[in-house]
């Protein structure tokens, strides 16, 4: 450090100083860091140890998570480490007044540096999300996330995801054409079209307003006790898909307007200067083009259509939720229903991700 | 005028309270080219624009073979196909190749079969060297050809006049040339024109009229030689001294 102080004033008189002091700081940082996370990993994965003793086959099981987190926590001391190696090299660079010389090792520093810290925080967490479920005798783990209920319930519960399947489906298909057709006439331009507009925006804001569980149990409950043939004796699930299709359509149709909204108006005036007819140019000019710009967020609504179809339990239907409810209730404990959880968890994933690259791709293709 | 095909009576057109047009008179014979030069905004492009009803006209009438055009009730549809509009920014339609973009008016408006528009609109696009680019998307295109293709789409459509809104000022200036070749060789055939151009050069070599536009009249007009050369009205010298002005 001393020699470092030296250099700093040597420097100072021979120009000006641009590497910053802090790579001191950090590289230390993360060696103090380092150690806190080694020590805090063991306390709290050895923690659990003490509701084991006696239960040996497990406690060898919860050692090994212990000892192999330690380690692990041990590893990422590579960081400091390097972050020291850097630092001296850095340090002997400027004693020798090479201070662009020094720029690169002080930058290795800071990254390695900053690197430790940000993996051991990391490890800290997933450490406390292990406290929380093993603390208390494993209470939290017990309620949620017990093995042998999730195995016993996972295959009526994953069936019953079928229904969840065909909510989806045939909502989707109902919501693409109401939707399209409520957008198209949401743009009816002119005074005959007004009343036409108003109604539109009448149904979109009030369905957006509403929450859809309301929508559901007002339509489910609702049109049976009208007792009118025509809406009171359908099978359950076509209420939910009705109800949903009805409050996803608000937000599809909003979406829909805005995207047609989005293309130029001049693509309005080229399609109509070749002699195209109104209909025409927003049949084969505006709509498709809309349609492709519309693709990623309508993905979105589809993703969080599947997610809502879980509300239909509160008709009483025996979805993925109901079933797994129904195991919960014998059970007295909600592991079936992480089940569900970890059901929405796998399918969405993906699609979501497959939604972001759409997005992705999309803005290259518009820098483009 | 006796083969007047294309007139313009006292045409008057507002945004608002903004007068853009203030009394227009103009006339356009068959296999004329008629070049309207003026600074911008002094109402060239809306001229054009209310030729092709894309803008409604607030008083005057146009006539297309004696027919009136313009106003309430006037079959629009009808007009537009006797009519060609390119626009300064092409204005291809970005979702659909080059040549079912040239294909889309004749099939869905004229009825054409798709094989006998692809036909006539690989012929065309031929006649503009593009037709290996028939498969490419717009925007795979650079401008020039992109606008090529652009006048080529409102060729495939038959018009008796074709309107030009500043075809090549949204072109790289190495890129203006090759639309401006393609617009002499259509004059050339015979094809009647209504253009608004900053191009003094192309206007003095094809236009058979020039016509003067400033803050929403028409100042002057005449053969190109008479208005280039010994414009009589002030505007229309300060206005040409500005734009023949070459640098250096």
């Amino acid at each position: 450090m001393s020699n470092a102080t030296a250099a700093t004033t040597h420097a100072r008189a021979a120009g000006p100083v641009s590497a910053p002091v802090s790579y001191h700081a950090i590289a230390y940082l993360s060696a103090v860091t380092g150690l806190i996370t080694i020590g805090l990993t063991w306390l709290g994965l050895s923690h659990a140890l003490s509701f084991t003793a006696d239960n040996p086959g497990l406690s060898r099981w919860l050692r090994g998570i212990a000892i192999g987190g330690t380690g692990l926590a041990a590893l990422l001391m590579i960081f400091p480490v390097r972050a020291l190696g850097h630092l001296r090299r850095a340090d002997g660079l400027v004693a020798r007044g090479d201070l662009v010389a020094a720029r690169l090792p002080a930058w290795a520093c800071r990254q390695q540096g900053l690197s430790g810290i940000g993996f051991g925080a990391t490890l800290l967490v997933i450490v406390a999300f292990y406290v929380f479920l093993t603390t208390n005798n494993f209470a939290v783990q017990r309620a949620f996330l017990n093995p042998g209920y999730m195995v016993q319930s996972a295959p009526m519960v994953l069936a019953a995801a079928k229904l969840n399947l065909y909510i989806t489906l045939a909502a989707s298909v109902i919501i693409l054409v109401l939707s399209l057709a409520l957008a198209l006439l949401r743009m009816i331009p002119g005074a005959a079209g007004r009343p036409i507009r108003w109604m539109v925006i009448a149904y979109v804001d009030f369905f957006r307003a509403v929450p859809t569980i309301i929508v559901i149990y007002l339509i489910g409950f609702g049109l049976p006790l009208t007792k009118i043939g025509f809406v009171s004796g359908w099978d359950g699930m076509w209420y939910a898909v009705l109800a949903l299709s009805l409050s996803f359509s608000a937000y599809v149709t909003e979406l829909f307007r805005s995207a047609i909204d989005s293309i130029h108006p001049s693509q309005i005036a080229a399609a109509r200067s070749l002699g195209l007819t109104a209909v025409q140019a927003y049949a084969y000019v505006v709509v498709p083009q809309a349609f492709r710009r519309v693709i990623p967020p309508l993905l979105g609504f589809f993703v969080a259509l599947q997610k809502d179809t879980a509300l239909v339990l509160i008709l009483g239907l025996s979805d993925i939720f109901g079933q797994a409810k129904y195991f919960a209730a014998n059970f007295f404990n909600l592991s079936p229903v992480s089940v569900v959880g970890l059901f929405f968890f796998v399918i969405t994933i993906p699609q979501t991700r497959f939604v972001d690259y759409l997005i992705d791709r999309q803005k290259r293709n518009a820098i483009r | 005028m006796a083969d007047a095909f294309l007139t313009i009576t006292a045409l008057e057109k507002s945004y608002g309270a903004h007068k853009v047009l203030k009394g227009i008179d103009l006339s356009v014979n068959r296999h004329e080219v008629v070049c309207l030069i003026g600074a911008s905004g002094s109402g060239k492009s809306t001229l054009l624009r209310c030729v092709n009803a894309l803008e409604r006209i607030d008083s005057g009438v146009i006539a297309l073979d004696g027919d009136p055009v313009s106003g309430i009730g006037v079959d629009v549809n009808r007009l537009r196909r006797k009519v060609g509009m390119v626009f300064q920014s092409f204005n291809l339609f970005p979702h659909l190749s080059v040549i079912e973009n040239v294909m889309l008016a004749p099939v869905k408006v004229n009825g054409l079969s798709r094989d006998e528009a692809r036909e006539r609109a690989l012929k065309l696009l031929d006649r503009i060297g593009l037709s290996e680019r028939a498969g490419y998307m717009p925007d795979q295109l650079s401008g020039g050809q992109q606008q090529r293709v652009a006048i080529i789409r409102c060729m495939a459509m038959d018009p008796q006049v074709l309107l030009l809104d500043e075809v090549t000022s949204a072109l790289d200036p190495e890129l203006v040339g090759e639309v401006l070749d393609i617009l002499k060789d259509l004059a050339k055939s015979g094809m009647t024109m209504l253009l608004a151009t900053h191009e003094m050069r192309f206007a003095r070599d094809v236009a058979t009229t020039v016509a003067f536009l400033h803050e929403g009249q028409l100042i002057e007009k005449g053969p190109p030689g008479q208005i280039f050369d010994s414009p009589q009205m002030e505007e229309t010298q300060k206005f040409l001294r500005r734009a023949l002005f070459v640098p250096g």
